[in-house]
């Protein structure tokens, strides 16, 4: 089974190829904010250099963000784009959760992050069990332990603090895990979430926790595996923030005559809120 | 030759299947108005997130309406300027994947150009029986004939343009400040009517005129009720709608700081704001205003007479200065029935056709992105799959020799 693995997240882009046992073929780059001008050109390229062709690939995995809008946008689009005209099945990954799967060796919380910008991260939590099989395979299997979470900081440490005792506390003891940070993080968001944890936080650096796309594949590989392939018609990609939209008191109306519709009002019914909230979905 | 393409510059989402640059095989339009009705106008990132939930299904059934599989598709054609670069990003991404994955040459289109070419497009008209390989591509039965002026008016772009031949455009005047659709939207916006601005104006112009003529007045009436500035910009076919705009402004905060605008003369004496109002209301607006009404209908009448007197009239000039046997409209503002027929008005007695796309063809659709594909092609012109959006894109303008 052929699989085509595309990330175009943030600045960092990454883009695999590979079958069940073997990876042929990664970049792994800086691609800025030129999304949509590296990305295809690079399957192009790879697909050529493994010596496939692109009706090959038999499956499409897609990291579907937090990250920059645009950037998750691009691979999204392209993802969709390939899995609807090769008629092959599609699997999203959210780009935290790659990020956390590239430190599974960790024995402990893993908390990833990616820069939301405005002083805000996003951020999620995991754990990971390492079991073997009869063969003498180590498997790791990941838990989410936090919902996908946008918040600053301060704010992460302390619900971090609160969260760590439900999730590991052992009743009549106040030790507590100490936590991986992983991930895109800035200097500042470094000292804000060092500050508040001292001891209780380690960060891996941030050359180590460069998103890999084969990474992608591995936990794209067990979702399909899992029988958790997504319709590349519904597909979105997780914004976790929503769309920023200020009114102006300039807009408004000076004269109400003809429109009947209050703001708010919806006249075509539900399908139209619907839609509303599907077009500001987190 | 068969060309899927794909519109997605604003809030609208398009895919369509055109055989040889002309004839429609399917057109689906994902709209997003309603979402956008709510803020008055566009907004970036929610138009770019519904892009991408629109595409892949509009693209689908494009393909189910043609009855058409991916084998007898020749070629992809996508929207990569100008427009929101959110909503450009999704469709260019996609028409790049599409051509990559399907092995099928690619063309990035300029959205402007792609207006001009739903002229080229025929509604209802079945691609001809027998294999159309004999007509040359360049030019067919019932196509507009070179050299002709085009007005472009949409919301972005005000622009008269000549063309030569196909892909050969000068620039005669543009815009200096809103464009005609702009100005429509935000005039709409002062009224308190809806999103577009273009059709809500369009309707209560009409309604305005049907009330005339139920009392049995002329209708023409309604298009003077305001005397409202024109901006003529003599010696040049450049365009200025923002003065206009402010004077819509004035006039309806007259309208709200006294609901009944002067009753009589005396009213005014107190005040300069209010003479100032007065001085701008010619006979039948004063009519109305006695009457309580809060004009909306005439506001909007007399607005849109202004816009079109200007746009008409400068196109007319242009056709007679360039000699041309044909003026074509482009662009959303090309649907506004009012404007047509003036334009026809202006251009009969000099015996000049004028065509416009259908309704359907004027407001963002990708037919037109598949057409202005084909000729591209027919060049021998593609794009690279490393092509990038460009927001602020113009038409290709050539110097005038």
């Amino acid at each position: 089974m052929l699989l085509l693995a595309l990330d175009t997240s943030t600045r960092q882009a990454s883009l695999a190829i590979c079958t069940e046992d073997e990876l042929l073929g990664e970049y792994t780059w800086h691609v800025g904010n030129n999304h949509s001008v590296e990305l295809l050109d690079r399957i192009q390229r790879i697909v050529v250099e493994c010596n496939k062709t692109m009706q090959e690939i038999d499956v499409v995995a897609v990291a579907t963000g937090p990250g920059s809008f645009n950037g998750v946008r691009v691979a999204v689009s392209a993802a969709k784009a390939l899995a609807f005209s090769l008629q092959k099945p599609i699997v999203g990954v959210s780009t935290l959760d790659i990020i956390a799967a590239q430190q599974q060796h960790w024995h402990g919380p893993i908390c990833s992050i990616i820069e939301a910008g405005r002083s805000e991260l996003y951020a999620a939590c995991y754990t990971f069990d390492k079991t073997s099989n009869s063969n003498g395979d180590i498997i790791y299997s990941m838990y989410q332990l936090s919902d996908y979470l946008l918040l600053s900081p301060q704010q992460l440490a302390s619900y971090l603090q609160e969260q760590a005792g439900t999730w590991f506390g052992v009743p009549g003891k106040r030790e507590l895990p100490v936590f991986l940070y992983c991930g895109e993080i800035s200097p500042a968001s470094r000292q804000a979430l060092f500050a508040h944890m001292q001891e209780e936080c380690a960060f891996v650096n941030s050359l180590q926790s460069t998103r890999k796309a084969s990474v992608l594949a591995m936990l794209a590989l067990q979702r399909l595996h899992d029988g958790k392939e997504d319709n590349p018609m519904r597909l979105e990609p997780l914004y976790l923030r929503r769309p920023s939209i200020t009114t102006s008191t300039r807009k408004q109306p000076l004269l109400g005559g003809i429109s009947k519709r209050p703001p708010g009002h919806s006249p075509t019914g539900p399908s139209e809120t619907e839609r509303e909230e599907g077009a500001l979905r987190h | 030759m068969l060309v899927l393409g794909i519109e997605s510059s604003c809030d609208e989402t398009g895919a369509a299947i055109v055989k040889d640059g002309r004839y429609l095989l399917s057109n689906v339009v994902a709209s997003q108005i309603e979402i956008h009705n709510r803020y008055g106008g566009v907004v970036p990132e929610v138009a770019s997130r519904q892009q991408l939930s629109s595409i892949i299904p509009v693209i689908e059934t494009a393909l189910d309406n043609a009855a058409c599989s991916w084998e007898e598709i020749d070629a992809v054609g996508a929207t990569f300027g100008p427009g929101l670069a959110g909503s450009l990003l999704v469709g260019l991404t996609v028409g790049k994947a599409l051509a990559l994955a399907k092995n099928l040459p690619f063309v990035g289109v300029n959205h402007l150009e792609a207006h001009i070419y739903a002229n080229w497009l025929r509604k209802g008209t079945l691609p001809p029986e027998k294999d159309s390989a004999g007509a040359p591509w360049d030019f067919n039965e019932g196509d507009p004939m070179f050299p002709l002026i085009c007005l472009v008016v949409s919301g972005a772009h005000s622009e008269l343009v000549l063309v030569k031949g196909h892909g050969q455009y000068e620039l005669l005047g543009r815009t200096r400040d809103d464009a005609a659709g702009e100005a429509f939207d935000k005039v709409a916006r002062v009224l308190g009517l809806e999103y577009p601005g273009g059709p809500s104006i369009e309707k209560a112009a009409l309604r305005a005129e049907e009330e005339l003529l139920q009392q049995k007045k002329p209708v023409e009436l309604a298009r003077s009720a305001y005397r409202l500035p024109r901006a003529w910009l003599r010696g040049t076919y450049d365009f200025s709608f923002s003065g206009l705009k402010t004077a819509m402004l004035h006039l309806a905060e007259g309208a709200t700081a006294n609901q009944s605008p002067p009753k009589t003369y005396e009213a005014g004496k107190n005040s300069g704001t209010v003479n100032r109002q007065r001085s701008q209301y010619t006979h039948i607006g004063m009519q109305a205003a006695q009457k309580g009404s809060t004009n909306v209908a005439l506001l909007a009448a007399s607005f849109q007479e202004a816009v079109v007197d200007v746009l008409a009239v400068k196109t007319r000039l242009a056709a007679q200065e360039y000699h041309v046997k044909q003026v074509v409209l482009a662009g959303g503002v090309a649907a506004n029935l009012s404007l047509r027929a003036r334009l026809e008005q202006e251009l009969l007695p000099l015996r000049i056709r004028l065509s416009y796309p259908p309704v359907e063809f004027c407001t963002d659709n990708a037919a037109m992105i598949a057409s202005a594909a084909y000729f591209h092609l027919c060049q021998g012109e593609q794009s690279g799959l490393d092509l990038d959006v460009q927001p602020g894109l113009s038409l290709p303008f050539r110097k005038s020799e």
